[in-house]
C-alpha cells in the first residue's frame, strides 16, 4: 500500500512552490561549487606574499606619531602568527597578528613615542603557513 | 491544503528550524570563519561532497517534510542549497563576510558554515516534529511555553556564552546590525513557531489568554531568551554592568538563545 502510494507520488507533478525552492537551491549550489572550482583553478599554491601600505593616522598625541599599517597577503596560503616590524629611523615597533588570510588585508596602528621625520617601513619578520 | 506529499512553505520552515538550531553555534565560532577563508578549495569541495551524501541519507530516513521520503535527492538538494543561502544571510548579518572579500574566501566561509546547517535541515522533521515533542501535552500553555522557551534558550546558548565570540562580535557590530539581529531573532522565531504549524498549537493559541497571541508570545519568548542570555553572560563573567557594551553582548547572544527558545516552544 505504502509502496504504491510512493510510486504514485513519484509521478506527481511538482507544485509551483516546489519548483521555486528547487531552482533557488540549485542556483545556490551551482554558485558555491562554481566559485570554489574557479578559485581552486585560479590558485597555484603560492606561499604568503606580503604588501604594505603605511599612512599617517590622525589624532596622535603631542610629540608622538601614529601610523596606520595595512598588510595584504597576496599569496594563496593563509599566514598565521605574523610578526610585523615597523621601523622609523632608530625606532622600531613590533606587532603580532594572529592571521592574515590569503587574498585579504588586515589593518593595525602603531604609535612611535617620539615623533618621526621619515615614513616608517614595515616588514614581516616571521610567520607560519596555515 | 497539502497536496499528496508536496513540499509546502511550513515544511521548508521546519527545515530552516533544524538548520538554525544545528548550524548557529558553529556560525558563532571563530575557527569556522578562519577555516573557510584558509582551507584549499579542493578540501572544501570534498567536505561538501561528503556532507551531501550524508544529507541524501538523512533525507531518505528523516527529511524536513513530514511523511515524505520518496524524493530524497530532491529534498537533499533543497536542504543543501537553502542552507547555503541561510548561512550566507546569517554570516552577513554578523558581518563575517562581505562582497569586498575574495570570492574564494566568501564562498569558503559560507560552504563550511552550511555543512552543519544542511544536516540540521535534513533532520528538521526529527528536531521539530509536526506533532510536537513527547509529553508536550502535559505542559500547560502560557507559563509552560515560557518555561520551555527559557530551557531551550539555555540549551542553545550555553555553549556559546563562555566563549570569546559574543564579546568579539559585540565589539565589532554597530547598532544597525545589532538591531537587525533583534528583528531577525523575532522574525525567525515567529516563523519557526507559528508558520511551521506544529501539532496542537492552533488549539492552544485559540484557548490561551492574551499573552498567547502569536505576537505577544513571540515578544515574551524573546524577552525570556534575552534575560537568559544576559544571565549566562553574567554567570561567565562576560558582563561589566548595565552599560552599552553589555547590552550589545547580550543582544548578540540573544539571537541563538531566541532560536533555542523557539525550539523549546516547538517541542511543547
Amino acid at each position: 500500500m505504502t509502496e504504491s502510494r510512493n510510486k504514485g507520488n513519484k509521478k506527481r507533478q511538482r507544485t509551483g512552490f516546489e519548483w521555486l525552492v528547487l531552482v533557488t537551491a540549485l542556483a545556490a549550489i551551482i554558485a558555491v561549487v562554481g566559485a570554489l572550482v574557479y578559485s581552486g583553478l585560479a590558485s597555484d599554491g603560492q606561499p604568503p606574499r606580503f604588501r604594505f601600505k603605511v599612512i599617517e593616522a590622525p589624532g596622535a598625541a603631542a610629540d608622538t606619531a601614529a601610523y596606520e599599517v595595512e598588510i595584504t597577503n597576496e599569496g594563496d596560503v593563509t599566514a598565521e602568527e605574523v610578526l610585523v616590524s615597523v621601523t622609523a629611523g632608530q625606532q622600531e615597533e613590533e606587532v603580532l597578528l594572529k592571521t592574515v588570510p590569503k587574498g585579504e588585508s588586515e589593518t593595525f596602528t602603531v604609535v612611535f613615542p617620539s615623533g618621526v621625520r621619515e615614513t616608517p617601513v614595515a616588514e614581516v619578520k616571521s610567520y607560519k603557513e596555515f | 491544503m497539502k497536496r499528496d506529499n508536496a513540499t509546502m512553505p511550513d515544511d521548508v520552515m521546519r527545515g530552516v528550524a533544524g538548520a538554525v538550531i544545528i548550524g548557529l553555534p558553529l556560525i558563532y565560532t571563530q575557527e569556522i570563519w578562519l577555516e573557510g577563508r584558509s582551507l584549499p578549495p579542493l578540501g572544501i569541495l570534498s567536505l561538501l561532497a561528503v556532507s551531501f551524501a550524508l544529507n541524501l541519507t538523512l533525507s531518505h530516513i528523516v527529511g524536513f517534510n513530514s511523511g515524505r521520503i520518496e524524493r530524497p535527492f530532491e529534498d537533499a538538494v533543497v536542504g543543501f542549497g537553502l542552507s547555503f543561502i541561510l548561512s550566507a544571510g546569517m554570516l552577513m548579518v554578523l558581518d563575517r563576510i562581505d562582497f569586498g572579500m575574495p570570492i574564494g574566501s566568501f564562498v569558503g566561509v559560507v560552504a563550511i558554515a552550511a555543512v552543519p546547517s544542511s544536516l540540521g535541515f535534513a533532520l528538521g522533521n526529527a528536531l521539530a516534529p509536526q506533532e510536537g515533542g513527547e509529553g508536550s501535552e502535559k505542559l500547560e500553555s502560557g507559563w509552560g511555553d515560557l518555561l520551555a522557551a527559557a530551557a531551550g534558550a539555555v540549551i542553545l546558548s550555553l555553549n556559546i556564552a563562555p566563549t570569546e565570540e559574543p564579546v568579539l562580535l559585540a565589539g565589532q557590530l554597530g547598532w544597525p546590525r545589532l538591531l537587525l539581529l533583534v528583528v531577525l531573532s523575532l522574525g525567525l522565531s515567529y516563523l519557526m513557531v507559528f508558520y511551521a504549524d506544529f501539532g496542537g498549537r492552533h488549539e492552544r493559541v485559540a484557548h490561551g489568554g492574551a499573552h498567547q497571541t502569536p505576537l505577544a508570545e513571540t515578544m515574551l519568548a524573546y524577552l525570556t531568551a534575552f534575560a537568559m542570555a544576559g544571565a549566562l553572560l553574567a554567570a561567565f563573567g562576560q558582563l561589566d554592568g548595565f552599560d552599552g557594551p553589555s547590552l550589545a553582548k547580550t543582544t548578540v547572544l540573544a539571537f541563538p538563545a531566541s532560536m533555542g527558545a523557539a525550539l523549546g516552544r516547538m517541542l511543547v
